[in-house]
C-alpha cells in the first residue's frame, strides 16, 4: 500500500475516533468497607458495605484511583453531620480524607453516613457507620 | 507526496473530524439489563398510580447489579440520582463512564424492596445543551407481573 493511502486512512481513523482516555476508577479503599449485617443497616442502608468507626475515632480514609482523577466534589449527605470529612487532599492517584466519628445527639440509633465522591466520568459513595458507645 | 494527494489526505482528515462534531447532544442507544414490559393493571392501585411507565428495569433481590447504558457518543457532565417513590433522593450511585458506555452499580436492599424507584440521568453535549432521562427501576419483593403472564 502506498504511503499516501496509509496516511489517508490513518488521518481518517484519527478523525473519526473518539477521544476516550480511560476514566479513572477506584482501585482500593483503605480501610476496606465490610459487609455489616446489623438490622438497622439491612433496613436503611442502600448498600450494606460500610467502614465501621467507634465514637471519638479519628480515621484517615484513603481512596486510590487507577489514575489521577479530576475531582468534582467530595461532600456529605443526610445523616452525615457527625462524620463529614474534616479535611481531604488529593495527591496524584490518592485521595485522603480525615473523618471524625462524633456523636453528641440523644438518639439511640446508629446511622449510616455517606461521603459522596464525584470525579469527571464517575462517582461513588463511601459509607460509614459511626457506632456510639454503649450507655451505662 | 504530490499536492493533490496532500489535499485529499487533509480532506479525509477534516471529514473524519466533522463527523465527530455533528452530534451536539448524545442520545441513549441501549440499556442492557432486564428492561422489560410489565402490566401496570396488575400492580395494584398503589403502584399503578406511582408507575408512569410500564417499561421498567427489574432488579434481582440483594447483591450488586450493573446496568449498562450505551450512548451514541460520549456525554459530558453526567449526574445520577436514584429517587424513591416519594421523590426524595435515596443516594448517589456508583457509576463510571467508559467512552460511550455508562455502567451504573445498584444494590436492591431491604429498604427499597417492593418499591418502584426512578433512576435519573442528566448529561450534556456541546454548546451547553442538556438532556435527562428517568428510568423506572423495580426493586422486587417479587417480580411485578409481566404483560405476557396475564
Amino acid at each position: 500500500m502506498k504511503p499516501a493511502l496509509l496516511l489517508m486512512l490513518a488521518f481518517t481513523a484519527a478523525g473519526c475516533g473518539y477521544d476516550t482516555p480511560e476514566t479513572p476508577y477506584i482501585v482500593s479503599i483503605d480501610p476496606q468497607p465490610q459487609l455489616h449485617d446489623h438490622e438497622t443497616v439491612r433496613h436503611y442502608s442502600l448498600v450494606p458495605y460500610l467502614i465501621r468507626l467507634k465514637q471519638e475515632d479519628v480515621r484517615t480514609i484513603t481512596v486510590t484511583f487507577s489514575r489521577a482523577p479530576e475531582l468534582v466534589a467530595v461532600g456529605s449527605q443526610a445523616y452525615s453531620q457527625y462524620v463529614n470529612p474534616t479535611s481531604w487532599e488529593l495527591v496524584g492517584r490518592e485521595l485522603s480524607m480525615k473523618v471524625y466519628c462524633f456523636r453528641n445527639d440523644s438518639s439511640d440509633h446508629d446511622y449510616e453516613h455517606r461521603i459522596p465522591i464525584q470525579w469527571v466520568g464517575g462517582g461513588t459513595v463511601i459509607r460509614l457507620w459511626c457506632e456510639r458507645e454503649e450507655r451505662q | 507526496m504530490k499536492p493533490n494527494r496532500i489535499f485529499i489526505t487533509l480532506l479525509f482528515a477534516v471529514l473524519g473530524c466533522t463527523d465527530r462534531e455533528e452530534e451536539l447532544l448524545p442520545h441513549i442507544v441501549s440499556i442492557d439489563r432486564n428492561f422489560r414490559e410489565i402490566d401496570l393493571a396488575l400492580l395494584g392501585n398503589y403502584w399503578s398510580r406511582e408507575a408512569k411507565h410500564n417499561n421498567v428495569i427489574v432488579l434481582d433481590r440483594g447483591g450488586f447489579q450493573t446496568i449498562t447504558v450505551i450512548f451514541s457518543s460520549p456525554p459530558n457532565n453526567l449526574e445520577m440520582k436514584l429517587h424513591d417513590r416519594s421523590g426524595s433522593v435515596l443516594d448517589a450511585q456508583d457509576y463510571i463512564l467508559h467512552g460511550t458506555a455508562l455502567k451504573i452499580k445498584l444494590y436492591c436492599t431491604f429498604y427499597i424492596q417492593g418499591t418502584y424507584n426512578t433512576l435519573t440521568i442528566d448529561w450534556s453535549g456541546g454548546e451547553g445543551i442538556n438532556s435527562t432521562v428517568s428510568i423506572p427501576v423495580w426493586c422486587p419483593f417479587e417480580d411485578p407481573p409481566a404483560k405476557e403472564d396475564r
